[in-house]
């Protein structure tokens, strides 16, 4: 078996070695990087203004460059945790606590090569744990029945929905309301003309890119607008020849790094928890293994190796169960799911089969994506430094700009422009009565498979409920959800007296309140 | 117990339950079938009634919550606010009967408009500036066909 996947990657690097693909990877990674660096601006929203630009693109190029977008968003969010203090992407948050200390003592060049390394480690073993547990999952999964694949999804939905920010109640909610979003339009049965409002264009369905950019393009300036103060970077210098840390600091670093790694490509299997946990997960427990807890918090190499090299491993290993099994397990995953179902591509366990171009194309490209921003980054950091700089209030028209023309595009009728708007406003309500939207997605990419699967299985079952019980996988899926729910529920009221809530460490009086940025809510 | 928090559960939970009640209306309007053969209904329905129930949870959450999220933290801003969904409605509404140039050039003044620590140079140059962006790049080398100007 190490055999094939070993052919199979050579194979996959043929693919991405391709002049066209490379060239697509690279912008992928490049965009990314630039969107992380730029504050206010969310991954979501990028991914999302460059997809409908992949519909005229070959499948394998457009999905490279929607994950290198990914990818490399990340390598351009620590550098504003680390020099500004300012946890603006939320998986670096937590980067803030010992990276901005060591920037204070005028060390914060080493800080990003230190990140730059670990993120190379973390997005290395996740790679390397996607070529060997894909496969197995998709083996397993191959055995699946309408009713497993519908447990599974159950299992999926109510992990990204309970396991990211706010109240699982709420998340819940928002999943719900993408799943009804997501059966807007034509009967896949009958072809009745469902929840359309009468209106003709909405009969294909909602455009997943009009949902994309109203929800976290113009929702989110309709929140940040006269809210994200500009930067001050006068000052803060990155000189090359300081990123390169010393002997010392890499020998305290490295375990870090090799245990930061370890819990982000844990957390990658477990759906739901995405990169924010893992980053939050592996400084905890680098604090509490460390025998000085004192000298976290004022700029421990430690602090900073481990979760970001958790956070790159849990970017590529969320990979893992979007491509192995085809469901996503947060809303950056569903919006490439989104992507490869416009390619006319079926997501799922045959993916791998059908289409070995794409998944092998992919991994490798990964590597060679992470290459490129190790090689990028160094020459161009201090162009990063410089565009933090730039203030929102020439940041969002613009982007409003390429979100009117990219809505536009997609189908060249303005009507889709009025659909993003009203998303958008009716997203900003929803964030205004305290949701987060970003589940949304999630249903909504998951909404048409699971009502197909779930009317499959009870037809098959003739209506018998207990077919979800009786079958043992399913059962399983099951099982793990109600526990999942439980653990939640147990969880929240137990917090509640003293507000304990990981990430809200984000809040307490050593960070700055960054809540003005808006987060990228992965 | 907190008082705006409260009172927003209770506004979120009511939109959420009517929003799901809209859902059961339109649902109603179709077969629904049976569990074992279900019909256009049937699956939009069960969702109608799942939010409505969300829902109805979620207004009473918010009488035992005692911490506020942090979403609805951030004041509204009516002026930003305005400009945004104006320039947007504007592109819409030009790039229809006037063409793609007033529509980017007008559309991102407005949209600039929006910020108080923006200036008129400022707004003009971003402006220029997209709007040679929407001619060479979309209209010239992707050949959007949105004319440029409509007389």
């Amino acid at each position: 078996m190490l055999a094939t996947a070993l052919n199979d990657l050579w194979h996959g690097f043929g693919v991405a070695f391709e002049p066209q693909n490379l060239m697509w990877c690279f912008v992928g990674v490049l965009f990314g990087n630039i969107v992380g660096v730029l504050p206010g601006m969310g991954v979501l929203a990028a991914i999302s203004v460059l997809l409908p630009l992949t519909f005229a693109m070959k499948p394998v190029g457009a999905i490279l460059m929607l994950a290198g977008i990914y990818y490399g968003a990340q390598y351009g969010g620590a550098i504003c945790s680390i020099l500004l203090n300012l946890p603006c992407h939320p998986p670096h948050a937590v980067t803030c606590l010992d990276g901005y200390p060591m920037t204070k003592q005028g060390k914060g060049a080493t800080a990003l090569g230190i990140t730059m390394l670990s993120s190379f480690v973390g997005a290395s073993f996740g790679i390397v744990e996607m070529i060997f547990f894909a496969p197995v999952l998709v083996g397993f999964a191959l055995h699946f029945g309408p009713e497993d694949i519908c447990a599974l999804m159950l299992l999926g939905l109510l992990a990204g929905s309970t396991l990211s920010k706010g109240s699982p109640l709420k998340g819940i909610a928002m999943t719900v309301l993408g799943l009804i979003l997501g059966i807007v339009g034509s009967d896949p049965n009958s072809g009745e003309q469902r929840l359309t409002l009468g209106i003709p264009q909405l009969a294909d369905g909602i455009e997943i890119v009009a949902l994309a950019l109203g929800l976290f393009g113009i929702a989110e300036f309709l929140k940040s607008v006269n809210n994200v103060p500009t930067l001050n970077v006068r000052g803060t210098q990155v000189r090359l020849r300081d990123m390169r840390p010393s002997r010392a600091e890499l020998k305290r670093a490295a375990p870090a790094m090799v245990r930061g790694t370890l819990i982000g490509s844990l957390c990658a299997l477990i759906p739901g928890t995405g990169p924010t946990i893992a980053s939050f997960v592996a400084y905890a427990s680098e604090k509490n293994l460390s025998r000085n807890k004192a000298d976290f918090g004022r700029g421990e190499v430690r602090g900073v190796a481990a979760p970001e090299a958790a956070t790159h491993a849990s970017v590529q290993g969320d990979f893992i169960p979007t491509f192995s099994l085809g469901i996503p397990g947060d809303s950056v995953m569903a919006l490439l799911l989104g992507a490869l179902i416009v390619q006319g591509i079926q997501p799922g366990p045959q993916l791998i089969t059908e289409h070995p171009d794409i998944f092998w194309g992919l991994i490798a490209s990964f590597w060679i994506g992470n290459i490129l921003l190790i090689v990028m980054n160094v020459p161009l950091i201090g162009i990063w430094v410089k565009m933090l700089a730039i203030p929102y209030r020439y940041l969002y028209p613009s982007a409003l700009f390429f979100i009117c023309m990219g809505v536009y595009g997609v189908s060249n009728d303005l009507f889709l422009v009025c659909e993003t708007l009203a998303i958008g406003i009716g997203g900003y309500m929803l964030l205004r009565l305290g949701f987060h939207p970003a589940p949304i997605l999630l249903g909504f990419v998951l909404g048409p498979r699971f009502e197909e699967n779930f009317r499959r299985a009870m037809l098959l079952s003739r209506g018998d409920l207990n077919v979800f019980i009786e079958s043992p996988i399913s059962a399983t899926f099951l099982g793990l959800a109600v526990l999942l729910v439980t653990a939640q529920v147990v969880l929240h009221l137990r917090r509640r007296p003293r507000q304990g809530h990981a990430p809200r460490v984000l809040r307490s009086p050593a960070l700055p309140a960054c809540e003005t940025v808006p987060p990228t809510q992965i | 117990m907190n008082g705006a928090t409260a009172r927003r559960d209770l506004l979120a939970g009511g939109l959420l339950a009517l929003i799901g009640a809209g859902v059961v209306v339109d649902a109603r309007g179709h077969a629904i079938g049976t569990l074992g053969h279900m019909q256009a209904g049937y699956f939009p329905l069960l969702l109608g009634i799942l939010l409505i129930v969300l829902g109805v949870l979620t207004s009473l959450s918010g009488l035992i919550a005692e911490e506020s999220e942090s979403a609805a933290d951030h004041p509204l801003d009516l002026r930003g606010c305005a400009a945004i969904i104006l320039s947007v409605v504007a592109f819409v509404l030009l790039g229809e009967y006037a063409g793609l140039l007033p529509a980017t050039f007008l559309s991102a003044l407005i949209a600039a408009a929006g910020d108080r620590k923006m200036s008129v140079t400022g707004a003009l140059v971003l402006a220029a500036t997209l709007s040679l962006m929407a001619a060479l790049l979309f209209s010239y080398a992707l050949n959007m066909p949105l004319p440029l100007v409509r007389l």
